[in-house]
């Protein structure tokens, strides 16, 4: 695995850069010659992530920089996410029912669910400077590398 | 993204199509529900629609819940695997009628 292969890009807290990232995932994942069903998973998950932290991340009105880190491996790709905003743990927010009636769903909260049952692992990190969030997706159909 | 709107029989026919994420999902919603305010069967063409995030999805609950209200019905028709998967995913599936086309989601609606 060369280091180039690797890719890194910092955002600014702002729904504007929703299409760099979504740039990003793309480059990263024909790089990596990951399968679009893949990449469709990677892009939303990261979306959902990257979209929770612009909206309830942050006490104040400065600009801030969240960054991404995507790393791939033989049969994994492994993407940290961190931002300096308020310590928040995702990973503990109520679960959906997905069994309820649409009368009873709320229109947010879906987020957090979608990336837990999009990827194959979610971790969090508290830390001094913020928060990070692990993602990792393990590559299945790996008929698709060359 | 793009929105657009057409009439088939008494039914008001949506696309919806390309990439619907948290950046365009507020446009969505205020066609969304000024639509929903105003029709009561509606059909979601989402044969061209590429991407959903959780934010698109809140916007067709929106509407969804406008329509119910009023004993209307919304159907959803011709999703991707993977759009499909979303729904799955989300617990969308049980109350959203999904077709496989056109056609079918028309026959249903009589």
């Amino acid at each position: 695995m060369n280091m180039d292969e690797n890719l890194e890009v910092k955002l600014p807290n702002s729904m504007a850069a929703l299409n760099s990232l979504h740039d990003t995932v793309v480059q990263f994942c024909r790089r990596w010659t990951i399968h679009p069903d893949t990449e469709f998973k990677i892009d939303l998950a990261l979306e959902e992530v990257f979209t929770n932290i612009v909206r309830y991340g942050y006490d104040d009105n400065r600009p801030h920089e969240i960054v991404v880190r995507l790393k791939g491996s033989r049969d994994s790709v492994r993407i940290s996410v961190d931002d300096d905003g308020r310590h928040f743990n995702p990973l503990l927010a109520p679960a959906v029912d997905i069994h309820a009636p649409a009368a009873e769903r709320p229109i947010g909260g879906l987020g957090i669910h979608l990336v837990r049952n999009l990827l194959d692992q979610v971790r969090y990190q508290r830390r001094p400077s913020g928060n990070r969030l692990i993602l990792i997706k393990r590559l299945e159909k790996r008929g698709e590398r060359t | 993204m793009n929105v657009r709107e057409d009439k088939i029989d008494s039914f008001a026919l949506v696309e919806i199509s390309g990439r619907v994420n948290s950046e365009n999902s507020e446009t969505l919603k205020s066609f969304l529900q000024e639509l929903g305010q105003r029709e009561r069967q509606v059909l979601i063409d989402c044969s061209a629609m590429e991407y959903i995030s959780s934010s698109g999805l809140g916007a067709l609950l929106i509407l969804l819940k406008l329509i119910q209200e009023k004993g209307g019905t919304l159907r959803l028709f011709s999703l991707s695997p993977r759009i499909a998967e979303v729904f799955v995913i989300s617990g969308f599936d049980k109350f959203f009628p999904i077709f496989p086309d056109l056609e079918a989601a028309r026959i249903a609606m009589k």
